[in-house]
């Protein structure tokens, strides 16, 4: 009797193990399939972000201009230009002019219209005859510009000519110009869509939010690590800047444009501008600056303000000598993160420094930054993804550069609070 | 220079006079730190205090504006239509002179946006905090949590950017593969998956803190009285860490309420009315206020009137945090409230639990 009964329970007890493996099995296993879901989605935004927008992204992208200019070309009408056949094979969508070497393709404009551009130019084609009308300079085609208008003609002297529009198609063009073999005049829209204004205001931008948000939040750091004491007073102060991070960055877009753009508008700026813009950032980021400026006044051992005051130091030279030299590890992890900050926002700068995309930068006039560019681009009727990954590939690529060295700035941090 | 004195005297003079100028100087500094200090604190009271003016400005001042059709309409915004209207922008009532721009229907879509996110975010987050904090092995540990980090470092752009370009689609085509219409995948799960993943890292950090502070004793005493590993991460480490998981569960709601951009771009084009339907396109507070700004003028109702969305928008985030601080302090009985307000939103609970005693006393008669 006592045999059998033994003989159930050890049998009974090696159900419970094994139900109990598979429940634990899966129950671990849930773990390891939702935590790779963060990583696959980190992978997954990278590769994203690189697979559309790496090919738009160069230095001529970097550096370009927003806004694309219309430059009228004439023809010197002493070199040749006819007669010649180039050989090419045309690409899906491309439409070649043998007698020019040139490739046309159908494309749209930022607008949207439609609109044809160069798809391939021959090394030896004619056209190293083409002047820009206004500079009296040799002008020379690019893959990818735009052409609006060609007058062409079918002999030197004259004779028989015909205008073609880019809003009518790039077989309508190739078939024109494969007709004629003499260019009197063309307007073709040279750049355009690039991003060196918003790179620009997006530098003035953090430019100025740390100018005016450093001296605040150091000083509020340094109140609140060195002096403060631990009083009512201390309680509410801390309690307030805490709540500043807990505002969405739209409220302080709202606030922002309510209180400094009649300041901005009092002093001859029409609108929102970067100022302004930096104004309500420096807000945003004050929370940040004082946080980890006053963790590194923390981690400072007490022995070396302690000795700075038995040698007759006054407190004053004490902060501002020995205290504030030993936290700058701090307050450049808190610049760090504030550029961070700055370089992602786009709702607060919505409100404050406008969505125009620019070219021309100053200051006390409003412009979009990289992060409001983007937000531009995809806002717009029809979403341009290329550009705003190649803005995006940007972007990520400082915030990585950002994080590594704030990791570092950290490390040196916590070596500092082990030396105490 | 008085000849009585002893160069000691003269000394000790100049030490004093030196000292207390010292002194002065040292008074003076921390008084500058001081008001500096209080200048940064009051931005809080800045923003809070701007946005409750200008928030309730168009209920009480009289606004003028010329329609499309030519007539003139003078008057301020209808308050009860702005709580219970289903219409941003109901245009302008001339029988009552009252502008109708209601917000109804964006307080609960915002709400219901929230609610899908976190009913992926909470199981993801507390997953990944559980496996990076008790089960991976460090190194594994190590990457996932820098590739958390990262994940919060991304602007909320280049998430709308992403959700545009992946998410939306796949959406696009579940929605065909289910038979269900969806504007071509601008829809509510698409808010709700982008927005996971935006509060998914400041749950995960948090989290990873409170069960990283788990009692050790506590793990050793399960496993001691052979509770297996796995049993141990769930049931003591996740239950001894529920406060601090909740801690940042509310900072996420925190986040999650406020986000626009991204919310803006993947949610969709205004609607008007309540939708539950994830694949439906849907508008929140947020989004609204985004939407349009561009050719609102200053000073006009249109422009206005985002200040009185903005102003429920803090309240609501107000009221969850207070109420859902409750819950953590009651989930925690240890730590005393640290809120003063918290006193009111147990008066909003007792309400509540008033409203609904019914139904549980009912139950419990059932159960005797």
């Amino acid at each position: 009797m006592e045999n059998t009964t033994s003989f159930f329970d050890k049998k009974e007890s090696k159900r419970a193990l094994r139900k109990r493996r598979i429940h634990d099995f899966f129950a671990a296993g849930s773990t390891y399939l939702f935590s790779s879901f963060s990583i696959i989605a980190l992978i997954a935004i990278v590769v994203f972000v690189l697979m559309r927008g790496w090919n738009t992204l160069s230095w001529d992208f970097i550096t370009g201009n927003y806004n694309s200019t219309l430059t009228s070309i004439q023809t010197d009408d002493t070199v040749e230009t006819s007669h010649n056949t180039f050989t090419y094979e045309p690409k899906e969508g491309e439409y070649f002019a043998s007698n020019w070497g040139i490739a046309f393709v159908d494309s749209t404009t930022s607008e949207g219209n439609p609109i044809v551009r160069f798809s391939y130019i021959d090394p030896k084609s004619n056209t190293n005859a083409w002047i820009d009308a206004n500079t009296k300079e040799y002008f020379t085609p690019k893959v990818g510009e735009m052409i609006n208008a060609a007058t062409l003609y079918e002999s030197k002297d004259g004779g028989k000519s015909r205008i073609v529009v880019g809003s009518k198609g790039a077989e309508n063009m190739a078939e024109q110009f494969s007709k004629y073999n003499y260019l009197k005049s063309m307007t073709v829209t040279v750049g355009g869509g690039c991003i060196r204004g918003s790179l620009i205001s997006t530098l003035w931008l953090i430019f100025f939010t740390l100018l005016f948000a450093l001296p605040l939040g150091i000083g509020g750091a340094i109140y609140l690590g060195v002096y403060a004491k631990n009083n009512a007073l201390t309680r509410v102060l801390r309690n307030a800047i805490d709540m500043i991070s807990g505002i969405p960055s739209i409220i302080f877009g709202l606030v922002g444009g309510i209180i400094f753009l009649p300041i901005a508008s009092a002093s001859g700026a029409s609108s929102g501008n970067i100022i302004t813009g930096a104004l309500t950032l420096a807000c945003m980021i004050l929370p940040i600056i004082i946080k980890s400026t006053e963790e590194s006044i923390r981690a400072i051992p007490a022995r070396q303000s302690q000795a700075s005051l038995a040698l007759g130091a006054s407190q004053t030279q004490t902060v501002f000598k020995i205290i504030l030299p030993n936290a700058l590890p701090g307050i450049l992890t808190s610049v760090l993160l504030g550029i961070g900050r700055i370089i992602g926002e786009s709702a607060a700068l919505v409100y404050t420094s406008g969505t125009m995309i620019k070219d021309v930068i100053l200051p006390t006039q409003g412009s979009a930054t990289l992060a409001v560019h983007i937000w531009d681009l995809m806002s717009g009727e029809t979403m341009n993804y290329e550009a705003s990954c190649a803005v995006s590939i940007i972007i990520l690529f400082v915030i990585l550069i950002l994080s590594l060295l704030v990791k570092l700035l950290s490390h040196h941090i916590q070596k500092m609070q082990k030396g105490r | 220079m008085n000849s009585n004195e002893t160069v000691a005297e003269i000394i000790a003079r100049n030490a004093t006079k030196h000292s207390e100028g010292k002194k002065r100087t040292d008074k003076i500094v921390r008084l500058v730190f001081l008001v500096i200090t209080v200048l940064c604190a009051s931005v809080i009271v800045i923003v809070l205090g701007f946005i409750l003016i200008r928030g309730l400005k168009p209920f009480s001042i009289r606004y003028t504006e010329h329609f499309a059709d030519g007539k003139v309409g003078t008057g301020s915004a209808s308050f009860g239509y702005f709580f219970t209207g289903t219409l941003y922008n109901g245009g302008f009532d001339f029988t009552t002179n009252k502008f109708l721009y209601g917000i109804g229907h964006l307080i609960v879509n915002t709400l219901i946006l929230d609610f899908y996110t976190f009913l992926l975010a909470i199981p993801t987050s507390v997953l990944t905090a559980l496996f990076i904090s008790r089960i991976a092995p460090k190194p594994l540990a190590a990457v996932i949590k820098s590739g958390v980090d990262l994940l919060a470092a991304i602007p909320s752009v280049i998430f709308g950017v992403f959700g545009m370009g992946v998410i939306v689609p796949i959406i696009r085509s579940w929605a065909r593969a289910w038979g269900m219409k969806s504007a071509s995948g601008v829809s509510l799960l698409a808010g709700a998956i982008i927005l996971t993943l935006m509060i998914m890292p400041t749950i995960i950090s948090v989290s990873v803190t409170a069960l990283d502070s788990v009692n050790k004793e506590l793990i050793n005493g399960s496993l001691a009285l052979g509770a297996s590993k796995t049993q141990t991460n769930f049931k003591i480490c996740l239950r001894a860490a529920k406060s601090g998981i909740f801690a940042g569960i509310i900072l996420g709601v925190g986040r999650a309420l406020g986000e626009a951009t991204a919310i803006s771009m993947v949610c969709g084009s205004p609607i008007q009315g309540i939708t539950w339907n994830p694949f439906a396109s849907t508008v929140t507070l947020t989004s609204e206020m985004l939407l349009s700004i561009g050719e609102a003028i200053p000073d006009s109702m249109n422009y206005d009137i985002r200040f009185s969305v903005g102003l429920v928008l803090m309240i609501i985030i107000l009221v969850t945090n207070v109420t859902l601080n409750d819950v953590k302090d009651h989930l925690s009985e240890i730590d005393p409230p640290p809120y003063h307000i918290v006193s009111f939103a147990r008066a909003i609970k007792r309400g509540v639990l008033f409203l609904v005693s019914p139904l549980t006393n009912r139950k419990k008669k059932k159960e005797a």
